[in-house]
């Protein structure tokens, strides 16, 4: 690894468990919680679809860092970014909601459906890969939640559009996305494991927390549609 | 972190320098010389190119021979490697572009530590002085 390369790797580690997880963890939890089948042992091979959205994130990072080097211009490429990040955040919300009530086994009550009411194009758009049962979805996931508005890779944003062109800039966001990896793949791991092994209030506790990231994240997707 | 995101401050981290208002005038850490400090074009919004601009008068006499680096950082919140490289452009007069990322979580208070790197690489970079300012929203 070059050092031009190992300042946006280094980042992303160290960023990855003192941001990412904290920031996005409630995402990953969200589908990680809510997607082992009950009573299904935890293992390695659960690791697919936290590989998959992961590999996803990254395919969108390095397609913005393209954008950004090819441009050389962070302000300018970030303007046309940011109604489709926004986007994107109210998206994350009402898919962490909808996982949520899964969780804590309010699907298909009033509540689930007036959700859905509020956020049903967003969740129209979404849900043939949020219903279906392919491992694959997970991939498209990543993509999509990839744009989601975040300030530690507004940052790699930054770099990648000084690094001065196109290879350049996909390159130092794909080092950014591998060492933001770990962090994530840990808090998925985990995730899973629990709600592959808990099936109590400690399960239905993390769903609420999902439920109200979830909210956090619409309300600052509306938010920031509305400072623009 | 969790919850708070990046919104809650210790009163450590409270603004000390209205940069809208102009520039900021604090005493270097030596406490010989003088640090003007200012961000333009006003007001200072993130997500927009901002010109950055530091003058060093030491003693009455403008310093000409400073290698210069501002490093940015959002209190309460990791934001990633955010530094500017200054280069002279006037009499004792150093400035350089860069961009202040938004913080999605809603955090608008930056700190910025002017440093100044020394002739022999081996050596850490030397803190001369600090401001703490609140950015707009684009």
């Amino acid at each position: 690894m070059t050092e031009a390369m190992a300042l946006p790797f280094m980042t992303g580690l160290l960023g990855g468990f003192g941001h990412c997880a904290g920031m996005c963890g409630p995402l990953v939890s969200a589908y990680a919680l809510g997607g082992p089948c009950p009573g299904e042992r935890p293992g390695i091979k659960n690791i697919g679809p936290h590989v998959l959205y992961n590999l996803g994130r990254i395919t969108t990072y390095a397609f913005i860092g393209a954008i950004m080097g090819l441009s050389g211009s962070f302000a300018a490429s970030a303007g046309t970014l940011e109604g489709l990040q926004y986007a994107v955040s109210i998206l994350a919300g009402a898919f962490m909601v909808v996982m949520g009530l899964g969780i804590v086994g309010l699907m298909g009550t009033g509540i689930a459906k007036a959700v859905e009411r509020q956020s049903g194009l967003v969740l129209r758009a979404a849900s043939p890969v949020i219903e279906s049962g392919s491992v694959f979805k997970y991939y498209p996931l990543g993509l999509v939640l990839g744009f989601l508005p975040c300030g530690l890779s507004y940052s790699i944003f930054i770099g990648a559009a000084a690094s001065g062109g196109l290879v350049e800039g996909m390159a130092y966001t794909l080092a950014f996305g591998l060492g933001t990896v770990p962090a994530l793949l840990a808090v998925g791991m985990a995730m899973g494991y629990i709600g592959s092994r808990t099936r109590g209030w400690i399960y239905r506790a993390g769903g609420a927390l999902v439920i109200a990231m979830g909210l956090r994240f619409i309300a600052r997707g509306i938010a920031s549609y509305a400072s623009m | 972190m969790l919850i708070t995101g990046c919104t809650d401050y210790p009163p450590s981290n409270a603004p000390d320098c209205s940069i809208d208002r102009g520039p900021c005038i604090k005493a270097a850490r030596d406490g010989a010389t003088e640090v003007t400090f200012e961000i333009s074009p006003r007001p200072v919004r993130s997500m927009a190119e901002l010109r950055f601009s530091v003058g060093l008068v030491r003693d009455g006499w403008p310093v000409d021979d400073a290698a210069l680096v501002l490093d940015l950082t959002m209190p309460g919140m990791y934001m990633g490697d955010n530094r500017i490289r200054l280069l002279r452009s006037g009499s004792g007069i150093y400035t350089g572009g860069g961009v202040l990322p938004r913080c999605p979580s809603g955090g608008r208070i930056w700190r910025v530590e002017l440093l100044r790197l020394s002739t022999d690489p081996a050596l850490e970079p030397v803190s001369l002085a600090d401001f703490t300012f609140e950015v707009r929203e684009r």
